[in-house]
């Protein structure tokens, strides 16, 4: 009689079987510790009101005429907080594959889970999937909070939306695999992926308009980020429609396949290197 | 076991932690040390590659700030007593880098060795509980001091930024903030080992603190009801006091009335603080939860 979805032979339910096996684990550690939940929502909310009072202590009130002249958006609060939102999707989907093999490393299951017949797609990924879920609920209570204070006029258009925030994902995924590979190698880049995502934000202009940046503006072309809170802000600030920001559309989905592969290519190299030097679980 | 003593006494063996003297505390301070510099050098690219952090860090502020004045610093100087809004955050950047070494180096190293499970071997070996308490602080204060010092080269080579004013009193209020703080580090550190997955709880209030207390605005730009408990904390006070020594800003009180603030908790905290620890770890040696994570 075959076991049903085995291990022993893949398929996708077994290894669907994997990422819920993960998931589990995942939410095992957070459970553990009943007041994550309460100190994780207090942080991004803080975070938030902090860049709002540091915007007041400059300019006196929630607009800004400087911005608004710059970009046609006077409402900082606005204009941060959504970018604020594509960074943090677009950050997850960045630093998750570093910290999930930093993590496996550190417990040294790393090298068993690499042994077992689970695809690397699925090992590398699964983490993500909940750390996204938990981005999600996370907006889902702060975002109506702001909007209850600060009553931004924002329109969204929410298909146009989620296809934006699918493209950021993807394409911030490239990265991540990027530094995933680093990790393997370095074993600590916690650093390095910090400084990563700073580049990444200056030239996506997330908290300022990119005028500001002068000739290193031409940059931003190459952030997926850039394209991502633009097209973002554009359908929920100015009312664009979804013919509007197709080029955005399309620089995205350049990024989440083209980057994409050549990550795959430096990580594959980088995982050699590791596993030549015999040091892939060390930590 | 009395031979070992025997030996020591002779000066056959010198300086062993069977017996304690004040080599073999250094000893153990010189090992604990060692344990960070050795993780250090083994991760010597992430270590190099941090110092170039606060770079970005001052960049991006000085990017926002550009964006939504436009070099219009009216409201601004109005509340801060200057128009270089650069050192303002180098000021405040320092005194984050100081403030929260001192508050969570103890109960970050404390949790380190949790994770690892050495918490408990190193809690029964025969060394004074303030020699641990200085080996977990020590690594961090180091470290703060080199971040510290590529800050200020960064910020006075790339934007300029260079301090006056009265520096005896800059260091009167680092100096009291920064001990008042290890008393709460204390606490913190007991907090650890009794909540043991205690980031979360460090960035809380890592986060909540610089929001009441104006580490990069003045408190007088929070709503009236939040500025209520951002004056009772002391730490409101201390930020205050130094950016009226650095910049000659207004004070939120008379300075001498912060100056009291700071000493008083300087005084009151740490004793209150080592207090709780030796509490709480007790409470854990009594349930039996001291290495557990």
């Amino acid at each position: 009689m075959a076991a049903p979805s085995s291990l022993c032979r893949r398929s996708f339910w077994s290894e669907l079987r994997v990422v819920w096996a993960f998931s589990r684990i995942n939410l095992l550690v957070y459970s553990r510790y009943a007041l994550n939940p309460f100190f994780d929502f207090i942080w991004g909310l803080t975070n938030i009101f902090k860049l709002i009072f540091m915007g007041v202590m400059f300019v006196g009130a929630y607009y800004s005429t400087e911005l608004s002249r710059l970009t046609g958006i006077g409402d900082f609060v606005s204009y941060w907080v959504l970018g604020g939102l594509m960074v943090a999707y677009g950050g997850t989907s960045l630093s998750t594959i570093a910290g999930s093999l930093r993590q496996e490393m550190r417990e040294g299951t790393l090298e068993s889970c690499w042994m077992a017949p689970i695809s690397r797609f699925v090992l590398l990924t699964n983490r993500m999937l909940l750390n996204l879920l938990w981005v999600t609920v996370h907006n889902a209570i702060t975002m109506p909070l702001v909007f209850l204070i600060y009553k931004p006029a924002w329109n969204p258009d929410w298909v146009s939306i989620m296809i934006i925030l699918l493209l950021t994902i993807l394409s911030n995924y490239s990265f991540g695999m990027l530094i995933g590979g680093v990790t393997i190698v370095s074993k600590n880049s916690t650093q390095i992926q910090a400084i990563l995502a700073e580049v990444l934000m200056i030239f996506s202009a997330y908290q300022f308009p990119l005028a500001v940046l002068g000739e290193w503006s031409v940059l931003s072309n190459f952030v997926p980020y850039y394209y991502s809170i633009r097209a973002f802000r554009a359908v929920v600030l100015q009312n664009a429609t979804f013919q509007m920001i197709i080029p955005d559309l399309v620089f995205l989905t350049l990024f989440s396949t083209v980057f994409l592969a050549l990550s795959y290519v430096v990580f594959k190299r980088l995982e050699s290197v590791a596993k030549r030097r015999g040091n892939l679980g060390f930590y | 076991m009395d031979s070992i003593e025997k030996l020591v006494e002779s000066g056959h063996v010198r300086g062993c932690l069977v017996t304690k003297s004040l080599s073999s505390e250094l000893r153990a301070l010189w090992a604990l040390i060692n344990v960070d510099l050795i993780h250090l050098r083994r991760y010597l690219l992430n270590f190099l590659t941090g110092l170039l952090t606060p770079f970005f860090l001052l960049l991006s502020y000085y990017l926002t700030v550009m964006g939504i004045t436009g070099g219009d610093l009216t409201q601004f100087s109005r509340l801060a007593g200057t128009r270089d809004f650069m050192a303002y955050l180098v000021a405040s950047y320092l005194f984050v880098g100081y403030v929260s070494n001192a508050l969570w180096s103890m109960g970050e190293s404390l949790r380190g060795m949790m994770v690892w499970g050495t918490f408990e071997v190193v809690i029964m070996t025969p060394i004074k509980r303030a020699t641990l308490l200085i080996a977990w602080t020590f690594t961090g204060f180091l470290f703060t001091t080199i971040y510290t010092l590529m800050v200020l080269t960064m910020a006075w080579l790339v934007f300029g930024v260079s301090f006056t004013g009265n520096l005896l009193l800059v260091l009167l209020v680092l100096s009291l903030t920064v001990i008042s703080l290890y008393g709460f580090g204390f606490f913190y550190a007991g907090f650890a080992i009794l909540l043991k997955e205690s980031w979360k709880f460090t960035h809380f209030i890592q986060n909540t603190l610089p929001l009441l207390c104006g580490f990069t605005y003045s408190i007088l730009v929070l709503p009236g009801e939040v500025q209520v408990f951002s004056r009772i904390i002391p730490l409101t006070y201390s930020i205050d006091a130094l950016r009226h020594a650095l910049f000659d800003s207004p004070t939120l009180i008379p300075l001498s009335h912060e100056l009291l603030i700071l000493l008083i908790s300087a005084l009151i905290f740490p004793i209150l603080g080592y207090w709780t620890y030796l509490r709480l770890e007790r409470k854990a040696k009594r349930e039996g939860t001291l290495g557990r994570y």
